[in-house]
């Protein structure tokens, strides 16, 4: 069966100002817990919610790939041994 | 704040120290800089190379790590190298870490991110500030 592109669901607005995206949408658009949207009002009774697609900052990925490489938990006494061979 | 790290530093953000942690959190949110040594750079991959490392991942380190604006590589220069000459000749200390310390010194940094003990004799002698944990 082919997915409609268009969805709508009828949500009922909590004490504080909740509402829970129906599970299906979140699916749909990937949306998990703490995830980041963003929320625009049109002023005119619109209200639309849009997904924000996180990118990596280039400090981040350099974390990541120091992170993932093969070191010893002992990594810094070695190189402690190396630098005062010279003594 | 601008920091110059040392190897140790690196080691302790691989072991997700939460100190190194909320440092590099500093750095991602733009309120601080790191400057690595060359020398840094060489020993820590020394040590994935010798524990075999693929070289693609340690070529992708590098490649990140050239992108980034806020942890920057300070090439080992002929101030940096004469600067080191002086402090290891003057406290009697490796070449290591007074390339280290000289590092820090010349580009400035308000702390060393350092826990070796010839490096933390220098900050008795007033040469440089320390933090470490």
């Amino acid at each position: 069966m082919k997915e409609e592109k268009f969805v709508s669901k009828i949500v009922k607005v909590g004490e504080r100002g909740q509402i829970v995206i129906p599970k299906a949408m979140r699916k749909r658009e990937g949306i998990k817990p703490k995830s980041i949207v963003k929320i625009i009002n049109y002023g005119t009774g619109n209200i639309i919610i849009s997904k924000i697609y996180e990118t990596k900052s280039p400090e981040e990925k350099f974390l990541e790939a120091l992170q993932s490489l093969k070191i010893p938990k002992n990594a810094w006494q070695i190189i402690q041994g190396e630098r005062h061979k010279e003594r | 704040m601008k920091y110059c790290s040392d190897t140790w530093f690196l080691l302790e953000l691989y072991n997700k120290s939460d100190e190194a942690m909320k440092i590099f959190e500093e750095v991602i949110e733009a309120k601080s800089k790191i400057i690595i040594p060359t020398i840094s750079i060489m020993e820590l991959l020394r040590i994935a190379i010798t524990r075999g490392e693929k070289l693609d991942k340690i070529e992708s380190l590098i490649k990140e790590l050239k992108a980034t604006q806020k942890v920057q590589v300070a090439v080992l220069d002929e101030q940096i190298a004469m600067e080191a000459a002086k402090i290891s000749v003057s406290y009697s200390i490796p070449s290591i870490d007074s390339i280290i310390a000289a590092t820090h010194a010349i580009t400035n940094c308000d702390f060393l991110l350092a826990k070796d003990n010839h490096i933390m004799g220098l900050q008795k002698k007033k040469y440089l500030k320390i933090k470490n944990w």
